[in-house]
């Protein structure tokens, strides 16, 4: 172990690494690039918190909040990588000290995913779009709901000040896509969070219990399924009459677990057929200790790429929603929203709408690929 | 067969029962009052009641239950919109035709391009068109449909001027076509029902390509295949009369699975479009909150759903001797 590997990039190419060393190596500079240019945003966003936390009396809004999450997110990065980059060489060298060690299940499965180009290209999109959301306040050249001089730049054509030009508020384009996707990735994310766990709930149930309860749940699953999501959506958003970007991934949750409950149940139904399920069961294992020790970590690899898919499918419908005009409403921006907003100059203004749309399909084509690229390596059918 | 029919019917009688009355009790759940378009400030509270007596709002809500319910059954009365100040069932009698134009155009894009690019992909499986049609199918299925949509418009209906082809909205052209020849209607009505419809139709198609390369490559390595070559049969010979034959069969259940995302992207597209159908009233019911409306709309579209399903069992049934119809 030399003092060298705490430098990133340095160990690995060292320990005959060099991708993953310049992989580490770019994103800390990506990260040093950022905290110097911002530098001074940075030190004021913290002091101001400092300030606020000491109990002056200082006006706190939630950008000051947007900003001081960005710092923390920068900082933390830095020291991550610094981490990271140490203690991985460290590790690789015991490994290489020590005797050949027959393959782990996980690293046949990072060696399948690796090789499938397509996957890593979905990765690095997502990747990408997170960072994106957790440096908005840094990337965003302005605020993305600041109204310009309505009468001299308004609808103005992208150049290089406005990347994408100016709304019919004067609002820059660029910033207001930029701050968007945060919006689509936390719908995405925790929508499907939500839809997962209820689907593997209700899935464990009738699969484990089977007989009439089974029954009873699989008509009512059957009934959900058979109607159009985004119509039962409509209803209850519209009634409601709450727009909270809280109520839409819970309804949106609460509309698509269906998928997942029918999973999980053929997977335990399966399962409980094989023998180490008699056995546990023989040896007088409760209810709960069969499904969550014995039944759900079985199922698990289907659930986690069917989870990965269905995040498209929740921004999708998210997406949907804002186009309607019964999404988040402005003027936070969202990917929809921006469509919506400005569809009317799609003749004229073109660059508009479509870059906004542009950056769902981006989004869900990077967790369609990443949701296929699991598939394909984690199941050992599917191996070359 | 008629046996199985009858009872496959019997089964979606509940079914649809069911999302009636869920719906019903969740829209009577939500805060806020139907007649709440009526109200003014100058208005008092009895004249307020009087109209909740007049739409009947003033019942206990067992009782508008079992009247809604009764209306639906024996007088196909789905009540009054108090938005639109008609029945909704004159208003429902207006849009589904349309919607279900829309949708039946969408339904034959989807089938015929899906079928077509997923057999010439297994049958060229691993070169470069099959790899071309991965990344295309994969970019349509992960396209939200009114982005599409407006792709579509800029393209051939208005932002390029070269290429402006295509009106942008409606369904026909509402100054010229009275005057039209007949000949000359039903040209206004293609060109107007083009675009949506491919809008409609591609995104799915992206996913029954997929399903059937899918399934084909599945049946290209069965032994009657072998069997088939080995006698002699021409390529062509092979692959559609004993390979296609086969592979289509699972085709058809998914494309009854597909259903409701259909009718679901037919409310967005007609919205990009301006189409006069069953969207566009789903979503005017939204903003209205008109509460009699909703619940027949979701009744259409749950009915529309239900029966595409029993076709697809049925004809699933008809086509593989093999589905036993105890």
């Amino acid at each position: 172990m030399s003092p060298s590997d705490w430098l990133p990039g340095l160990g690995h190419w060292r320990l005959g690494q060099p991708l993953k060393g310049a992989t580490v190596l770019g994103l800390f500079l990506l990260f040093v690039g950022i905290a110097g240019w911002h530098a001074g945003t940075m030190w004021e966003s913290l002091s101001h918190t400092l300030a606020k936390l000491s109990g002056a009396n200082v006006p706190y809004q939630p950008r000051d909040l947007d900003f001081l999450v960005s710092t923390l997110f920068v900082l933390g990065m830095l020291v991550a990588i610094l981490l990271y980059s140490g203690i991985s060489c460290q590790r690789k060298q015991q490994a290489d000290r020590l005797a050949r060690l027959p393959e782990s299940q996980w690293t046949i499965v990072k060696r399948q995913f690796r090789r499938n180009r397509l996957a890593v290209v979905g990765t690095v999109i997502i990747l990408a779009l997170y960072l994106v959301a957790f440096l908005c306040p840094f990337l965003a050249p302005y605020d993305p709901a600041e109204q310009g001089d309505r009468v001299q730049e308004r609808l103005l054509p992208p150049s290089l000040d406005h990347l994408l030009g100016t709304d019919r508020f004067a609002r820059d384009v660029f910033s207001r896509v930029i701050y968007g996707s945060r919006i689509s990735l936390l719908v995405g994310f925790l929508a499907m969070g939500l839809a997962v766990t209820i689907g593997t709930l209700v899935g464990a149930v009738a699969g484990y219990y089977g007989g009439w309860v089974d029954s009873v749940i699989m008509r009512f699953v059957d009934m959900m399924l058979s109607f159009p999501t985004l119509i039962l959506i409509i209803t209850v958003i519209a009634l409601w009459r709450n727009q909270s970007i809280w109520i839409i991934i819970t309804v949106i949750g609460l509309m698509s677990w269906m998928g997942v409950a029918r999973l999980v149940r053929g997977q335990f139904l399966a399962l409980k057929e094989r023998e180490f399920f008699q056995a546990a069961r023989a040896l007088g294992a409760g209810a709960g200790r069969l499904i969550f020790r014995h039944l759900l970590p079985n199922s698990l690899t289907p659930i986690i790429v069917s989870a990965t898919l269905r995040v498209g499918n929740t921004i999708l419908l998210e997406a949907s929603l804002s186009y309607l005009g019964l999404g988040v409403q402005p003027p936070t921006p969202s990917w929809g929203n921006i469509v919506y907003d400005t569809k009317g100059n799609l003749f004229t203004e073109w660059w508009m709408p479509l870059a906004a749309g542009m950056a769902i399909v981006v989004t869900v084509v990077g967790y369609n690929l990443l949701g296929d690229g699991l598939r394909d390596a984690l199941d050992p059918r599917l191996r070359e | 067969m008629l046996t199985y029919i009858i009872r496959r019917i019997l089964i979606s009688i509940p079914l649809l029962f069911g999302l009636l009355t869920i719906n019903f009790f969740l829209i009577h759940a939500a805060p806020g009052d139907p007649t709440d378009i009526f109200y003014n400030p100058d208005m008092g509270p009895e004249a307020r009641e009087n109209i909740r007596r007049i739409y009947g709002l003033d019942q206990p809500l067992g009782v508008q239950y079992l009247r809604y319910i009764q209306g639906v059954v024996l007088k196909f009365e789905f009540g009054y919109s108090i938005a639109k100040k008609r029945p909704v069932r004159d208003e429902i009698l207006d849009a589904l035709p349309n919607t279900i134009q829309l949708s039946a155009l969408a339904l034959l894009i989807e089938l015929t391009m899906g079928i077509a690019l997923g057999i010439l992909a297994a049958v060229r499986q691993h070169s470069a068109f099959d790899n071309v049609t991965r990344v295309t199918a994969l970019t349509f299925y992960s396209m939200p449909s009114f982005y599409l949509g407006l792709v579509l418009l800029f393209l051939f209906a208005g932002g390029v001027s070269a290429t402006h082809w295509f009106p942008a909205s409606g369904m026909v052209d509402i100054v010229r076509h009275e005057s039209m020849s007949t000949l000359g209607k039903i040209g206004d009505r293609a060109i107007h029902i083009l675009l949506p419809s491919l809008t409609l139709g591609a995104g799915a198609a992206a996913g029954i390509s997929r399903y059937m390369r899918g399934e084909l490559l599945e049946v290209i390595r069965q032994d009657y295949m072998r069997t088939a070559r080995a006698k002699g049969l021409a390529e062509r010979v092979v692959v559609f009369k004993h390979g296609l034959r086969n592979a289509l069969m699972p085709i058809i259940t998914i494309v009854g699975l597909s259903l409701p995302f259909l009718f679901s992207g037919a409310v967005i597209v007609e919205q990009v479009f301006g189409w006069p159908g069953m969207g566009r009233v789903a979503v005017d019911a939204a903003f209205q909150r008109d509460y009699s409306m909703f619940l027949a709309v979701n009744l259409i579209f749950g009915t529309m759903v239900v029966v595409g399903n029993l076709v697809a069992d049925i004809l699933y049934a008809f086509v593989d001797p093999r589905v036993r119809l105890a």
